[in-house]
Protein backbone atom coordinates (compact mmCIF):
# COMPACT_ATOMS: atom_id res chain seq x y z
CA UNK A 1 0.00 0.00 0.00
CA UNK A 2 1.19 3.64 -0.85
CA UNK A 3 1.36 5.90 1.92
CA UNK A 4 1.15 9.74 1.62
CA UNK A 5 3.66 10.50 3.80
CA UNK A 6 6.77 8.28 2.74
CA UNK A 7 6.34 6.91 -0.78
CA UNK A 8 8.81 4.22 -2.28
CA UNK A 9 7.59 5.58 -5.44
CA UNK A 10 10.55 7.64 -7.15
CA UNK A 11 9.03 10.95 -7.59
CA UNK A 12 8.94 12.77 -10.87
CA UNK A 13 7.99 9.03 -12.21
CA UNK A 14 5.24 7.74 -14.16
CA UNK A 15 3.93 5.67 -10.72
CA UNK A 16 3.91 9.15 -8.56
CA UNK A 17 1.73 10.88 -11.29
CA UNK A 18 -0.73 8.22 -11.56
CA UNK A 19 -1.22 8.00 -7.47
CA UNK A 20 -2.19 11.75 -8.00
CA UNK A 21 -4.60 10.88 -10.44
CA UNK A 22 -6.17 8.22 -8.01
CA UNK A 23 -6.44 10.17 -5.06
CA UNK A 24 -7.79 13.21 -6.76
CA UNK A 25 -10.64 10.57 -8.43
CA UNK A 26 -11.23 9.05 -5.80
CA UNK A 27 -11.73 12.93 -4.05
CA UNK A 28 -14.23 13.70 -7.02
CA UNK A 29 -16.27 10.13 -6.25
CA UNK A 30 -16.33 11.17 -2.36
CA UNK A 31 -17.94 14.77 -3.54
CA UNK A 32 -20.02 13.07 -5.95
CA UNK A 33 -21.48 10.84 -3.15
CA UNK A 34 -21.69 14.14 -0.64
CA UNK A 35 -23.54 16.05 -3.51
CA UNK A 36 -25.95 12.53 -3.86
CA UNK A 37 -26.78 13.32 -0.19
CA UNK A 38 -28.04 16.72 -0.77
CA UNK A 39 -31.43 16.87 -1.23
CA UNK A 40 -32.53 19.16 -4.23
CA UNK A 41 -35.69 20.27 -4.75
CA UNK A 42 -35.24 19.67 -8.49
CA UNK A 43 -33.41 17.12 -10.26
CA UNK A 44 -31.05 18.98 -12.85
CA UNK A 45 -29.83 21.22 -9.89
CA UNK A 46 -26.22 20.44 -9.70
CA UNK A 47 -23.82 21.75 -7.45
CA UNK A 48 -20.60 20.59 -9.23
CA UNK A 49 -18.10 19.64 -5.86
CA UNK A 50 -16.17 16.69 -7.25
CA UNK A 51 -14.76 19.70 -9.72
CA UNK A 52 -13.38 20.55 -6.64
CA UNK A 53 -10.72 17.65 -7.93
CA UNK A 54 -9.88 19.23 -10.81
CA UNK A 55 -9.46 22.52 -9.66
CA UNK A 56 -6.45 21.04 -7.37
CA UNK A 57 -4.95 18.68 -10.22
CA UNK A 58 -4.86 21.85 -12.50
CA UNK A 59 -1.34 22.67 -11.25
CA UNK A 60 -0.26 19.43 -10.56
CA UNK A 61 -0.68 17.68 -13.89
CA UNK A 62 0.44 17.98 -17.63
CA UNK A 63 -2.62 17.72 -19.87
CA UNK A 64 -2.18 13.70 -20.56
CA UNK A 65 -2.26 12.91 -17.10
CA UNK A 66 -5.17 15.48 -16.83
CA UNK A 67 -7.26 14.43 -19.11
CA UNK A 68 -6.74 10.81 -17.42
CA UNK A 69 -8.47 12.97 -14.09
CA UNK A 70 -10.98 13.62 -16.01
CA UNK A 71 -12.23 10.86 -17.54
CA UNK A 72 -11.41 8.92 -14.02
CA UNK A 73 -13.63 11.70 -12.63
CA UNK A 74 -16.62 11.43 -15.50
CA UNK A 75 -16.52 7.55 -14.74
CA UNK A 76 -16.55 8.15 -10.70
CA UNK A 77 -19.76 10.29 -10.64
CA UNK A 78 -21.57 8.41 -13.10
CA UNK A 79 -20.94 5.14 -10.70
CA UNK A 80 -22.09 7.44 -7.84
CA UNK A 81 -25.42 8.76 -9.49
CA UNK A 82 -25.88 5.79 -11.20
CA UNK A 83 -25.41 6.86 -14.72
CA UNK A 84 -23.03 5.42 -16.00
CA UNK A 85 -24.47 3.42 -18.33
CA UNK A 86 -27.10 5.66 -19.52
CA UNK A 87 -27.33 8.20 -22.35
CA UNK A 88 -26.32 10.96 -19.52
CA UNK A 89 -23.15 10.60 -18.98
CA UNK A 90 -22.27 11.71 -22.73
CA UNK A 91 -23.25 14.60 -21.05
CA UNK A 92 -21.44 14.34 -18.52
CA UNK A 93 -18.22 13.41 -20.50
CA UNK A 94 -18.62 15.79 -23.13
CA UNK A 95 -19.38 18.58 -20.64
CA UNK A 96 -16.55 17.79 -18.08
CA UNK A 97 -13.77 17.11 -20.86
CA UNK A 98 -14.33 20.57 -22.87
CA UNK A 99 -14.59 22.49 -19.47
CA UNK A 100 -11.50 20.43 -18.13
CA UNK A 101 -9.81 21.36 -21.15
CA UNK A 102 -10.69 25.16 -21.28
CA UNK A 103 -9.83 25.52 -17.39
CA UNK A 104 -6.36 23.45 -18.63
CA UNK A 105 -6.27 26.17 -21.25
CA UNK A 106 -7.40 29.14 -18.98
CA UNK A 107 -4.33 28.02 -16.59
CA UNK A 108 -1.99 27.34 -19.33
CA UNK A 109 -2.36 30.73 -21.37
CA UNK A 110 -2.92 33.37 -18.11
CA UNK A 111 -0.85 31.45 -15.18
CA UNK A 112 -0.67 33.96 -12.41
CA UNK A 113 -3.31 36.53 -13.67
CA UNK A 114 -6.11 34.36 -13.30
CA UNK A 115 -6.35 32.07 -9.86
CA UNK A 116 -8.74 29.06 -9.21
CA UNK A 117 -12.00 31.52 -8.65
CA UNK A 118 -12.13 32.24 -12.48
CA UNK A 119 -10.91 29.38 -13.47
CA UNK A 120 -13.25 27.37 -11.76
CA UNK A 121 -15.87 29.95 -12.82
CA UNK A 122 -15.35 29.73 -16.71
CA UNK A 123 -15.83 25.61 -16.01
CA UNK A 124 -19.02 25.49 -15.17
CA UNK A 125 -19.71 28.20 -17.20
CA UNK A 126 -18.76 25.86 -19.86
CA UNK A 127 -19.54 22.55 -18.40
CA UNK A 128 -23.32 23.78 -17.77
CA UNK A 129 -23.66 25.95 -21.48
CA UNK A 130 -22.42 22.09 -22.94
CA UNK A 131 -25.13 20.20 -21.21
CA UNK A 132 -28.03 22.76 -21.37
CA UNK A 133 -26.88 22.64 -25.68
CA UNK A 134 -26.47 19.20 -25.26
CA UNK A 135 -30.07 18.45 -23.35
CA UNK A 136 -31.47 20.97 -26.03
CA UNK A 137 -30.46 19.37 -28.53
CA UNK A 138 -31.06 15.52 -27.80
CA UNK A 139 -33.81 15.14 -25.24
CA UNK A 140 -35.99 18.27 -24.63
CA UNK A 141 -36.26 20.54 -27.31
CA UNK A 142 -36.49 24.16 -26.99
CA UNK A 143 -37.77 23.59 -23.17
CA UNK A 144 -34.33 23.84 -21.68
CA UNK A 145 -34.32 27.37 -22.22
CA UNK A 146 -36.23 27.83 -19.03
CA UNK A 147 -34.45 25.67 -17.43
CA UNK A 148 -31.28 27.23 -18.27
CA UNK A 149 -30.34 30.63 -16.32
CA UNK A 150 -31.93 29.06 -12.98
CA UNK A 151 -29.25 26.13 -13.96
CA UNK A 152 -26.43 28.68 -14.81
CA UNK A 153 -26.98 31.03 -12.08
CA UNK A 154 -26.33 27.68 -9.40
CA UNK A 155 -23.52 26.76 -11.46
CA UNK A 156 -22.15 30.27 -10.87
CA UNK A 157 -22.39 30.53 -7.19
CA UNK A 158 -21.55 27.39 -6.62
CA UNK A 159 -18.24 27.59 -8.91
CA UNK A 160 -17.28 30.85 -7.02
CA UNK A 161 -17.27 28.98 -3.67
CA UNK A 162 -15.40 26.38 -4.74
CA UNK A 163 -12.62 28.11 -6.50
CA UNK A 164 -12.01 30.25 -3.12
CA UNK A 165 -11.93 26.66 -1.46
CA UNK A 166 -9.49 25.64 -3.94
CA UNK A 167 -7.24 28.50 -3.84
CA UNK A 168 -7.25 28.39 -0.17
CA UNK A 169 -6.40 24.54 -0.06
CA UNK A 170 -3.58 25.00 -2.90
CA UNK A 171 -1.94 27.99 -0.84
CA UNK A 172 -2.27 26.01 2.42
CA UNK A 173 -1.94 22.24 1.93
CA UNK A 174 1.56 20.56 2.99
CA UNK A 175 0.40 17.83 0.35
CA UNK A 176 0.34 19.88 -2.74
CA UNK A 177 3.56 21.45 -1.37
CA UNK A 178 5.19 17.67 -1.17
CA UNK A 179 3.37 16.40 -4.60
CA UNK A 180 3.80 19.54 -7.03
CA UNK A 181 8.23 19.55 -6.45
CA UNK A 182 8.24 16.39 -8.60
CA UNK A 183 5.46 16.93 -11.05
CA UNK A 184 4.88 18.47 -14.92
CA UNK B 1 -6.82 36.83 4.97
CA UNK B 2 -5.56 37.82 2.34
CA UNK B 3 -7.47 37.69 -1.04
CA UNK B 4 -5.82 36.16 -3.71
CA UNK B 5 -8.20 37.66 -6.52
CA UNK B 6 -6.24 38.52 -10.03
CA UNK B 7 -7.98 40.84 -12.40
CA UNK B 8 -9.41 37.87 -14.88
CA UNK B 9 -11.64 36.38 -11.96
CA UNK B 10 -13.50 39.63 -12.00
CA UNK B 11 -13.09 39.01 -15.96
CA UNK B 12 -14.42 35.73 -15.65
CA UNK B 13 -17.11 36.80 -13.19
CA UNK B 14 -18.30 39.34 -15.25
CA UNK B 15 -18.14 37.27 -18.38
CA UNK B 16 -20.40 34.85 -16.90
CA UNK B 17 -22.84 36.98 -15.37
CA UNK B 18 -23.26 38.64 -18.88
CA UNK B 19 -24.16 35.19 -20.38
CA UNK B 20 -26.66 34.33 -17.62
CA UNK B 21 -28.32 38.06 -18.17
CA UNK B 22 -28.59 37.39 -22.17
CA UNK B 23 -29.46 34.16 -21.46
CA UNK B 24 -32.77 34.81 -19.13
CA UNK B 25 -33.81 38.01 -21.33
CA UNK B 26 -33.87 35.76 -24.28
CA UNK B 27 -35.51 32.71 -22.62
CA UNK B 28 -37.65 34.92 -20.64
CA UNK B 29 -39.08 37.45 -23.46
CA UNK B 30 -42.88 37.08 -23.94
CA UNK B 31 -43.89 35.26 -27.26
CA UNK B 32 -46.67 35.98 -29.23
CA UNK B 33 -49.23 33.25 -30.63
CA UNK B 34 -51.05 30.78 -29.03
CA UNK B 35 -49.32 28.47 -26.77
CA UNK B 36 -50.08 24.90 -27.36
CA UNK B 37 -49.26 21.45 -25.29
CA UNK B 38 -47.12 19.19 -26.50
CA UNK B 39 -47.80 15.82 -25.15
CA UNK B 40 -44.81 12.67 -26.40
CA UNK B 41 -45.97 9.46 -24.83
CA UNK B 42 -46.32 6.36 -26.61
CA UNK B 43 -48.33 8.53 -28.89
CA UNK B 44 -48.05 12.64 -29.77
CA UNK B 45 -50.54 15.39 -29.12
CA UNK B 46 -50.58 18.73 -29.47
CA UNK B 47 -53.74 20.37 -27.56
CA UNK B 48 -54.73 24.61 -26.87
CA UNK B 49 -55.03 25.30 -23.14
CA UNK B 50 -57.87 27.00 -23.20
CA UNK B 51 -60.44 23.28 -22.66
CA UNK B 52 -60.56 21.28 -20.17
CA UNK B 53 -59.60 17.48 -21.15
CA UNK B 54 -58.00 15.00 -19.16
CA UNK B 55 -55.20 12.39 -20.71
CA UNK B 56 -54.39 8.64 -20.47
CA UNK B 57 -50.46 8.89 -22.01
CA UNK B 58 -49.01 5.45 -21.90
CA UNK B 59 -45.51 4.36 -21.54
CA UNK B 60 -43.22 1.57 -21.01
CA UNK B 61 -44.22 2.02 -17.01
CA UNK B 62 -47.50 2.31 -17.44
CA UNK B 63 -50.16 5.28 -17.78
CA UNK B 64 -49.34 9.17 -17.06
CA UNK B 65 -52.85 11.34 -16.73
CA UNK B 66 -52.45 14.57 -17.63
CA UNK B 67 -55.01 17.00 -17.18
CA UNK B 68 -55.06 20.16 -19.02
CA UNK B 69 -57.73 23.28 -16.59
CA UNK B 70 -57.63 26.61 -16.26
CA UNK B 71 -55.40 27.24 -18.51
CA UNK B 72 -52.67 25.07 -17.37
CA UNK B 73 -51.60 21.64 -17.80
CA UNK B 74 -50.33 19.67 -14.92
CA UNK B 75 -50.18 15.76 -14.09
CA UNK B 76 -52.24 14.24 -12.17
CA UNK B 77 -50.86 10.48 -11.47
CA UNK B 78 -48.37 8.19 -13.17
CA UNK B 79 -46.89 4.95 -12.94
CA UNK B 80 -43.41 5.78 -12.09
CA UNK B 81 -41.86 4.79 -8.75
CA UNK B 82 -40.08 8.52 -7.91
CA UNK B 83 -43.29 10.58 -8.67
CA UNK B 84 -41.57 13.61 -9.63
CA UNK B 85 -43.56 14.40 -12.51
CA UNK B 86 -46.80 14.86 -10.62
CA UNK B 87 -44.95 17.13 -8.08
CA UNK B 88 -43.92 19.75 -10.73
CA UNK B 89 -47.10 21.03 -10.50
CA UNK B 90 -48.95 23.22 -13.57
CA UNK B 91 -46.87 24.36 -16.49
CA UNK B 92 -48.60 27.22 -18.90
CA UNK B 93 -45.47 29.71 -19.94
CA UNK B 94 -44.28 28.44 -23.35
CA UNK B 95 -40.80 26.91 -22.88
CA UNK B 96 -41.79 25.04 -19.45
CA UNK B 97 -41.99 21.51 -19.20
CA UNK B 98 -42.78 18.40 -17.50
CA UNK B 99 -41.10 15.15 -18.02
CA UNK B 100 -41.79 11.64 -16.79
CA UNK B 101 -38.58 10.00 -17.21
CA UNK B 102 -38.78 6.67 -16.39
CA UNK B 103 -42.17 6.44 -17.90
CA UNK B 104 -40.83 8.36 -21.22
CA UNK B 105 -43.58 10.76 -21.15
CA UNK B 106 -42.89 14.77 -21.94
CA UNK B 107 -45.34 17.16 -21.74
CA UNK B 108 -43.68 20.83 -23.38
CA UNK B 109 -45.81 24.11 -24.11
CA UNK B 110 -44.61 25.58 -26.93
CA UNK B 111 -45.72 28.75 -28.95
CA UNK B 112 -47.61 28.47 -32.14
CA UNK B 113 -45.37 28.27 -35.45
CA UNK B 114 -43.97 30.97 -37.10
CA UNK B 115 -44.78 33.44 -33.92
CA UNK B 116 -41.13 33.50 -31.75
CA UNK B 117 -37.69 32.76 -32.19
CA UNK B 118 -37.85 29.46 -33.33
CA UNK B 119 -38.63 28.04 -36.42
CA UNK B 120 -38.56 24.16 -35.92
CA UNK B 121 -37.05 21.77 -33.25
CA UNK B 122 -34.89 18.82 -33.19
CA UNK B 123 -35.68 15.98 -30.97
Amino acid sequence: MVSLTDSVIKRGSEEDRLDIIAILAALSMFLAALEYCIPKPVPFMRLGLANLSLLIGLGLLNYKNYVMLLLTKVFVQGLITGSLFSYVILFSFLGTLGAGSFMYLLKVIFKEHISLVGVSIMGALVNNLIQLALAGLIVFGPGVLFLGPPFILVGLCSSIFLGLFANKFVEKSKWIRKVSKSCL
Amino acid sequence: MKWKFKVLDFAAFFLALSVLVSFSLYAYQEREGEPLVHIKGAEEWYYPLDEVRSLSVSGPLGTTEVEIREGHAAVVSSDCPGQICVHQGEIHRPGELIACLPNQVLIVIEAEEGSGELDGFSY
